[in-house]
């Protein structure tokens, strides 16, 4: 087993529009979707991510205000899962229900020793 | 972790959402209403991707009031007029109550009666109550209604120029300006469930929440010792009453009439509700036209069968209707229901009398339909039904329409 890295992009501009009903049906459907990885022993670990955030550059001396780059591009959570190899992971990835919101996800390996 | 999202109580956000409005703008201000309804929106946005890792909070409730209280705090600052809120009373009292309830039923009728303030029009007055006090969307509020969009957008902007300029602090009226004022309220919250339950049997279920929140309304004001009244009362029986027969009036995408509704799926809690709001209506020893109204839904309740309905009281009533609160609708179901005891001719030739008031209305020549094929027309009952079927913008009515007309030989 090898451990990828999901990072989450884009979609807020999508769910600020939502109603509180379709935010709450939005919600349940990450819930159950992570609740099945959970289940399934491929879920890690995972976090959401808050908008504000700095980045810091030339020796950490120039700080600069998120967001950092066009909305889309932030970053607004990561899971961390077990999966068999890259394709496996990414076939996982597919059922996230970022895609309803036209968000993206990337995957990445986690380099172990 | 996140089995408790699962069993997410139904509609949490939305009822939030009116709650957390209704207990701000209470501390803030109607003037404000705008970045309120932005701070809250903004917390449910956040509370969407904690919850969604993390699962509920304990006090859900009072997550959000102090995530959308804080956010628009900052908003506030930023806009420079925060100074005059930081301790006010009355947030820290809402604060308060909703630590220990997270109810805020006090903002939530005050809510109310500020969107059915007399400068806002009933219609505009029902779509800001569905936005500010119920979590509707405009996108949502459209679909349930069955309007466009644009005119849902249009009568929004306009009530909430009207809220924002008018309301000034929330209050609830007292002596006899309550009065006035709860009957214009009462007629907004029974246009809410009018306007759903003539959608109800389309495809979208929005409109039986519409139904049920405005009977979560009426409770609401009802709660309140000065509101409890003849016109209350009757219409949280009326509501009740059909709320009750919802699961037997639609089976599988089929309108089913009152006559072929099955019992057992009416629901007995809502009966119960209507029968106990019925009795405490008639104390009051008056007549109103919503008591009227439920009357006639307590006759249909009462009797043990459809065959057992006591149709000579419900026409009686009818009648009364007709005399005290005339319109064209009262004049047509006075008919429909004396077809159930004079000769169809009798009552095709009352009807034909009164066809210049509803040329545009498909229930009128759907019932004269069932007139002509009663005395054996089936001619003019076809030519009826067609016409009823173009008339009615319905989709499950007309299918109801379509295949009655199919059985005529």
């Amino acid at each position: 087993m090898t451990k990828y890295l999901y990072l989450f992009r884009g979609g807020d501009a999508r769910r600020l529009d939502s109603s509180p009903e379709e935010m709450q049906e939005h919600m349940q459907k990450w819930g159950n979707w992570m609740q099945g990885l959970a289940e399934k022993g491929s879920l890690v670990d995972g976090l959401p991510l808050a908008k504000e955030g700095k980045v810091l550059s030339k020796d950490g001396n120039t700080a600069t205000d998120g967001p950092f780059a066009e909305g889309a591009e932030i970053v607004g959570g990561y899971l961390i899962v077990n999966a068999e190899n890259m394709e496996q992971a990414s076939e996982i990835a597919k059922g996230c229900p970022i895609f309803e919101h036209e968000g993206t996800v990337e995957v990445r390996e986690i380099m172990s020793m | 972790m996140n089995s408790k999202i699962n069993n997410a109580l139904d509609h949490l956000f939305r009822h939030e959402y009116g709650k957390i409005v209704a207990g701000l703008t209470s501390g803030f201000g109607a003037q404000h209403i705008e970045i309120i309804e932005d701070a809250v929106q903004d917390s449910l946005l956040k509370a969407s991707q904690v919850w969604a890792y993390n699962g509920l909070p304990n006090k859900p409730g009072y997550w959000l009031f102090k995530v959308s209280k804080n956010k628009l705090l900052d908003i506030l600052k930023r806009e420079g007029k925060s100074e005059n809120f930081i301790d006010d009373q009355i947030i820290q009292e809402a604060e308060q109550e909703i630590v220990l309830s997270t109810e805020l039923n006090d903002e939530q009728l005050k809510m109310i009666f500020a969107c059915c303030h007399p400068a806002i029009q009933n219609r505009d007055a029902l779509i800001l109550s569905l936005k500010l006090i119920s979590g509707f969307s405009i996108d949502e509020i459209s679909r349930a209604l069955l309007i466009k969009k644009e005119t849902a957008k249009k009568s929004l902007q306009r009530a909430k120029l009207k809220f924002r300029k008018e309301v000034g602090q929330l209050v609830v009226p007292s002596g006899r300006e309550l009065k006035n004022y709860l009957n214009r309220v009462l007629k907004v919250v029974y246009l809410m469930f009018n306007e759903a339950y003539k959608t109800s049997t389309g495809k979208e279920l929005i409109n039986r929440d519409l139904c049920g929140e405005a009977l979560r309304l009426a409770l609401l004001i009802i709660d309140k010792k000065e509101c409890k009244t003849l016109s209350s009362c009757s219409l949280i029986s009326l509501m009740a009453y059909k709320i009750a027969r919802f699961d037997a009036r639609l089976v599988d995408g089929k309108l089913i009439r009152l006559q072929n509704q099955n019992r057992q799926l009416w629901i007995r809690e809502y009966i119960d509700w209507g029968n106990y709001y019925f009795h405490q209506a008639t104390l009051f020893q008056e007549v109103d036209d919503f008591y009227l109204e439920a009357s006639i839904e307590f006759q249909y309740h009462i009797a043990p069968s459809f065959e057992k309905i006591n149709w000579n009281k419900v026409l009686n009533i009818h009648h009364l209707i007709r005399k005290h609160y005339p319109s064209p609708n009262a004049h047509l179901n006075y008919l429909i229901v004396m077809a159930k005891i004079e000769k169809a001719e009798v009552v095709l030739s009352a009807l034909k009398k009164i066809q210049n008031e509803h040329n545009r209305n498909h229930l009128y020549f759907a019932f004269k339909a069932e007139l002509e094929l009663e005395i054996g027309k089936n001619k003019e009952a076809k030519e009826s039904l067609d016409t009823a079927i173009s008339l009615s913008s319905n989709e499950v009515e007309k299918t109801y329409l379509i295949d009655k007309k199919a059985l005529i030989p």
